[in-house]
C-alpha cells in the first residue's frame, strides 16, 4: 500500500513539472504552461540522449544527466514564478476570487461541453484496453534500459543481447522515445508499460487538445472597437468542441491521425500525430501574430522534441517547419526587410535538428 | 496522381473531411477575419506541396513508404474544425451560435464514423489489469517471476508478444514477428514455430534444452506433447510446461549471455563427439565480441580437430580483422581449405533441418549463417559451395514464382548481394530433387571495410514446400576443396 501511495506522490510530482518548466515562457494559460513546459522537458532530452545512445554509455548515466538539466529548469521555473509581477497579498487574494469567478461567468458553455467529450475520451483512455503489437519493440527497450542498464543493445522481441542496434531498433537511436519513458519509470517506480498505457495517454491527449485549443485562440482573437471589447470565448470554445467530435469521428479506417491520436497516443509516432503537428502549427501562428525570439524559441524547441517520437516525426518537422516557418519568414521580409532577414537563421536553427537528425537517421538505416 | 488518391481515399474512407477540407478552406478564406494570412494561405501552400503527384515519389521515399502519415501534415482537423466558429464571429446572438454549432457536430456525427467502432472493435475491451495487457501473459509472468529471477520462456505466438513489454526479465525464444524487421536471423525461432504448430515437440524440447529455455507458457493453443513436457502448473489462465529429457549441449553463459563453454552429449549422458573431433567447446569473449574458441576432448582437454587446429583467435590489428588457426603445440595452421562457416547447425547425416518458408512469403529472406571473412582485402576469392534439396515446393497461383541465393553485407543485402544471384536462381517451383551450387566471389573495395558477410534465401510467392542444405562450405582461394566441418 506504501509502495502504490509513494507511485502516486513521486508520479504526481513528475508529471506536473512541466507545469513548472513552462514558466519559463512566462505564459498564462495553464494548459499552454505545461504544454510549453513539457516541449522543453523533451527537446533537452533530445539533445542530451541521441548523442548519449550513440556512444553506448549506460542508462544511468543518461539518467542522472537528464535529472540534472530537469532539476536545473524546475528551479529556473521555480524563480520565474517568483519572479513573476504581483506575488498575491491579502487584497491580491480577494482580487484574485473576483477575478475566478468573473472566470467562470465568462466559461464559454462550448468549451464546458468540449471538456467534457475530452474527458469522455480520457476515460476509455484509462478505462479501456487496446492492444497494439508496435509497443514491442519500444516498451521492451525501455525494460531493457532500466534493467540491464544498457540503451538498445538488447534485441526487445526476445531479451537477446546483442550489442549492436539492429534492424528497427536503429530507428531508435535518433527518437529515443523509449529512453524518455524509462526515465518516467525510474523517477517514477511506476513499470514503463503501465505508464505508456494508462499514466500517460489522458495527459498526452490533454496537452494535444491544449495545442488546438492555443491554435482556436490564435484564430480567434478577442477584438477591441473603440471602447468596445468583443470577446471571442465562445469561437474558441466551438473551435475546441468541433477538434474534438472531428477526432471523434474520424473513423472508419487504420490510416488517419484521430485514430492514433485516439488509439494508442503513447507511440511516437501517434505523439506526432496528436500533439506535435498541432504544436508547430501552434508555434508558427504565434510568430505570425507576434514575431518575437520566445516564440521562435517555441519553434524550435517543438521542432526539436518533435525528433524525439519517431523517423516520422524528423520527417514531418522538418517539412511543417520548412513550409510554415518559411512563409512567415517571408511575410517579416515583406513587412520589414531588414529585420525580416534576421528571421532566416532563426529558421535555419528551428529546421537544423531535422536535418541533423534526419541524416544520422538515414545513414544508420 | 493515382498513387496520391490512392491513399487519400484509403485515409478519407469512412468520413468526408478530406472531401470537405478544400470547401471548408474557401469558407475560411472568406469569413476568417483576423488570421487569414496566417492560417489559410500556409495551409493551401502546405495542402499543395503535399498533395501533389510531382513531390509523390519524394514523399514516399522520405516518408520511408508510409505517405500516408505525411499526408497527416495537411490541417484537415483544424481547417474543418475552423469553419463554424469563423462564421459565428459574424453573429452576435448566442443562441444562433448554439445552432450553427450544433449543426457542426451534427454534420460531423453524420459525416463521420464513429472512431471506437472502427477499429476493429478492440479498443473498446476493458483493462482487466492496469498494464492493459493480456491476462495470462501479466498472470503468467508474475508466477514465472516468483520462480525465477530471469527465466526464459516459449509462449505461444498469441502471448509471446507482450512478455517484454510487462517486464525485462523474461526473456522469450520469439516475439513479434518482426523478422526482417529486427533483423537478427532467428530461423530457430521460426522452425520452432512451425514445428510447434504441427507438433513436433521432439524437436521443441531438444532446441529448448540447447538453447537453456525452460517453461513453454500456452493457454490451449497447443496440445502440448507430455512425453517432452511435464505440466508445472495449471492455472486458470494458462498451463506452465517445462521440458524433460536429457540435453543434446550444455551451455554456461557470461554475464553478457554470451555461451563461455558448450559440451556434447548423447542421449545416454555420454560424451558425444562431433563431426570435426571434439566433444566440447571453451570461448573466451571481449564484451560482444568472440575473441578465441579452443576445442577440448571429452576429458576437457585441448584436442586438435580432424582438419588439424586446436584453437582458433580472432584479432583486430590496426582496424583490420585477423583470424589464426593454431595446433595443439601453438604452430600457426594455414587457413586454406578450411571451412570458414561458423556454428551451423546440421543433423546426423550431414544435412540441415527442413526449412518450411510458409505460406506467401513474398520478397523475404531467411539468413541461415553469418560469417565474418577476416583477414580479407580487397581482391580476395573465396568459394561457397553446398547441396540444396527441395521437397514439394509449389509457388502461389498466378504470381510469379521466384527462389535464389541472397546475400548481405553488414545487414543490407544492397550493399553488396554476395553471394547471388548466379549460385541458385529458379523462376519456377522446381519440384523434388537436390541441386549442386557452387560460386567464387571476389572482395570489393565497398566490401573490405564490412563487419559480416551473410548468406541466405530469398522467396517470393513461396506457397508451399521446404528444402533443407548440407555441406556448406566458405573457404579462402577459388578452388572448392572437400567438405570439412566448420569452425
Amino acid at each position: 500500500m506504501m509502495h502504490v501511495l509513494l507511485e502516486i506522490v513521486l508520479g504526481t510530482i513528475v508529471f506536473a513539472l512541466p507545469l513548472v518548466v513552462g514558466k519559463i515562457f512566462r505564459s498564462r494559460p495553464m494548459g499552454f504552461t505545461y504544454l510549453t513546459g513539457q516541449l522543453l522537458l523533451w527537446s533537452v532530452f533530445q539533445i542530451v540522449a541521441v548523442p548519449a545512445v550513440y556512444c553506448r554509455i549506460s542508462f544511468s548515466a543518461l539518467f542522472w544527466i537528464y535529472t540534472g538539466l530537469v532539476t536545473a529548469m524546475t528551479v529556473t521555473g521555480i524563480v520565474f514564478i517568483r519572479r513573476s509581477p504581483g506575488q498575491p497579498t491579502l487584497k491580491d487574494r480577494e482580487e484574485q476570487k473576483e477575478h475566478r469567478k468573473q472566470w467562470l461567468r465568462d466559461l464559454s458553455p462550448f468549451l464546458v461541453i468540449a471538456l467534457f467529450i475530452i474527458a469522455y475520451q480520457c476515460c476509455i483512455y484509462i478505462f479501456g484496453m487496446h492492444l497494439d503489437e508496435d509497443d514491442a519493440r519500444w516498451i521492451a527497450e525501455a525494460n531493457d534500459a532500466l534493467i540491464k542498464d544498457k540503451m538498445l543493445l538488447y534485441n526487445p522481441a526476445t531479451g537477446e543481447y546483442v550489442g549492436r542496434f539492429i534492424g528497427e531498433v536503429a530507428k531508435d537511436v535518433y527518437s529515443p522515445w523509449s529512453m524518455y519513458l524509462a526515465c518516467l519509470s525510474r523517477w517514477t517506480g511506476i513499470k514503463p508499460v503501465i505508464i505508456a498505457h494508462t499514466v500517460y495517454p489522458p495527459i498526452l491527449l490533454g496537452m494535444s487538445y491544449s495545442a488546438y485549443y492555443e491554435i482556436g485562440a490564435q484564430l480567434f482573437i478577442d477584438e477591441q472597437t473603440g471602447r468596445q471589447r468583443m470577446s471571442r470565448r465562445h469561437e474558441r470554445g466551438i473551435f475546441l468542441l468541433m477538434v474534438a467530435v472531428i477526432n471523434l469521428f474520424m473513423g472508419g479506417n487504420i490510416y488517419t491521425q484521430s485514430v492514433f491520436t485516439l488509439t494508442r497516443i503513447w507511440q511516437g509516432k501517434a505523439v506526432v500525430a496528436a500533439l506535435m503537428i498541432p504544436s508547430i502549427l501552434m508555434a508558427t501562428l504565434r510568430i505570425q501574430a507576434e514575431d518575437t525570439a520566445w516564440n521562435w524559441f517555441l519553434l524550435m524547441i517543438s521542432g526539436t522534441a518533435c525528433c524525439l517520437f519517431s523517423g516520422m516525426g524528423i520527417v514531418i518537422g522538418g517539412i511543417m517547419i520548412a513550409v510554415y516557418g518559411a512563409y512567415a519568414v517571408i511575410r517579416s521580409i515583406a513587412r520589414n526587410w531588414k529585420t525580416g532577414l534576421f528571421r532566416i537563421p532563426l529558421l535555419a536553427l528551428s529546421i537544423a535538428p531535422s536535418i541533423v537528425y534526419g541524416i544520422g537517421y538515414m545513414r544508420l538505416l | 496522381m493515382d498513387d496520391v488518391m490512392y491513399w487519400i481515399s484509403k485515409e478519407g474512407s469512412g468520413h468526408y473531411f478530406f472531401i470537405a477540407f478544400p470547401f471548408c478552406l474557401l469558407i475560411l478564406l472568406i469569413f476568417l477575419k483576423r488570421r487569414r494570412f496566417s492560417f489559410v494561405i500556409p495551409s493551401l501552400l502546405m495542402s499543395i506541396v503535399i498533395i501533389n503527384p510531382l513531390f509523390y515519389r519524394f514523399w514516399q521515399k522520405l516518408g520511408l513508404y508510409a505517405y500516408w502519415r505525411i499526408l497527416w501534415i495537411v490541417p484537415v482537423i483544424a481547417v474543418v474544425a475552423g469553419v463554424i466558429p469563423a462564421i459565428t464571429e459574424y453573429i452576435d446572438s448566442i443562441w444562433l451560435k448554439t445552432a450553427l454549432a450544433a449543426l457542426g457536430v451534427g454534420l460531423t456525427v453524420v459525416g463521420g464514423t464513429y472512431l471506437y467502432k472502427g477499429t476493429g472493435g478492440r479498443f473498446q475491451l476493458p483493462a482487466k489489469n492496469i498494464a492493459k495487457l493480456p491476462q495470462a501473459v501479466v498472470e503468467s509472468a508474475d508466477r514465472l517471476l516468483e520462480m525465477e529471477e530471469s527465466p526464459r520462456i516459449l509462449a505461444e505466438p498469441a502471448m509471446s508478444v507482450y512478455y517484454r513489454e510487462y517486464c525485462g526479465e523474461i526473456r522469450t525464444l520469439f516475439g513479434r514477428d518482426i523478422y526482417g524487421y529486427i533483423s537478427q536471423p532467428r530461423e530457430t525461432a521460426i522452425r520452432l514455430n512451425n514445428y510447434a504448430d504441427m507438433g513436433d515437440w521432439e524437436n521443441v524440447n531438444k532446441i529448448m534444452l540447447e538453447e537453456g529455455y525452460d517453461y513453454v507458457v500456452t493457454t490451449n493453443k497447443w496440445d502440448v506433447d507430455t512425453t517432452c513436457f511435464e505440466k508445472v502448473l495449471d492455472e486458470t489462465a494458462f498451463d506452465l510446461y517445462s521440458p524433460v529429457g536429457i540435453s543434446g549441449i550444455v551451455r554456461e553463459w557470461n554475464e553478457l549471455d554470451k555461451t563461455t563453454k558448450e559440451s556434447y552429449f548423447d542421449i545416454n549422458g555420454e560424451p558425444l563427439l562431433q563431426t570435426a573431433g571434439y566433444a566440447a567447446i571453451e570461448q573466451e569473449w571481449e564484451n560482444n565480441d568472440l575473441i578465441s574458441r579452443t576445442y577440448l576432448d571429452p576429458d576437457g582437454h585441448p584436442i586438435n580437430r580432424v582438419d588439424g587446429y586446436s584453437k582458433v583467435i580472432w584479432e583486430e590489428i590496426e582496424g583490420v580483422k585477423t583470424v589464426r588457426f593454431y595446433d595443439i603445440d601453438g604452430g600457426e595452421i594455414p587457413s586454406e581449405g578450411l571451412n570458414l562457416i561458423k556454428d551451423m547447425v546440421i543433423c546426423e547425416d550431414g544435412w540441415s533441418e527442413w526449412f518450411a518458408p510458409g505460406y506467401k512469403r513474398k520478397n523475404s529472406t531467411i539468413y541461415f549463417n553469418t560469417i565474418s571473412l577476416d583477414d580479407r582485402v580487397a581482391g580476395d576469392s573465396y568459394t561457397c559451395q553446398f547441396d540444396i534439396e527441395f521437397r514439394g515446393v509449389t509457388g502461389v497461383v498466378g504470381e510469379e514464382f521466384l527462389f535464389q541465393t541472397q546475400g548481405s553485407v553488414d545487414g543490407k543485402w544492397n550493399g553488396g548481394n554476395i553471394w547471388t544471384p548466379d549460385l541458385i536462381c529458379l523462376k519456377s517451383p522446381p519440384g523434388d530433387g537436390i541441386q549442386r551450387c557452387l560460386s567464387t566471389i571476389r572482395i570489393s573495395e565497398k566490401a573490405v571495410h564490412a563487419s559480416e558477410f551473410s548468406i541466405g534465401f530469398r522467396f517470393d510467392h513461396w506457397a508451399s514446400g521446404e528444402f533443407r542444405i548440407k555441406g556448406v562450405k566458405i573457404e579462402k582461394g577459388q578452388k572448392p576443396t572437400e567438405w570439412t566441418p566448420g569452425i
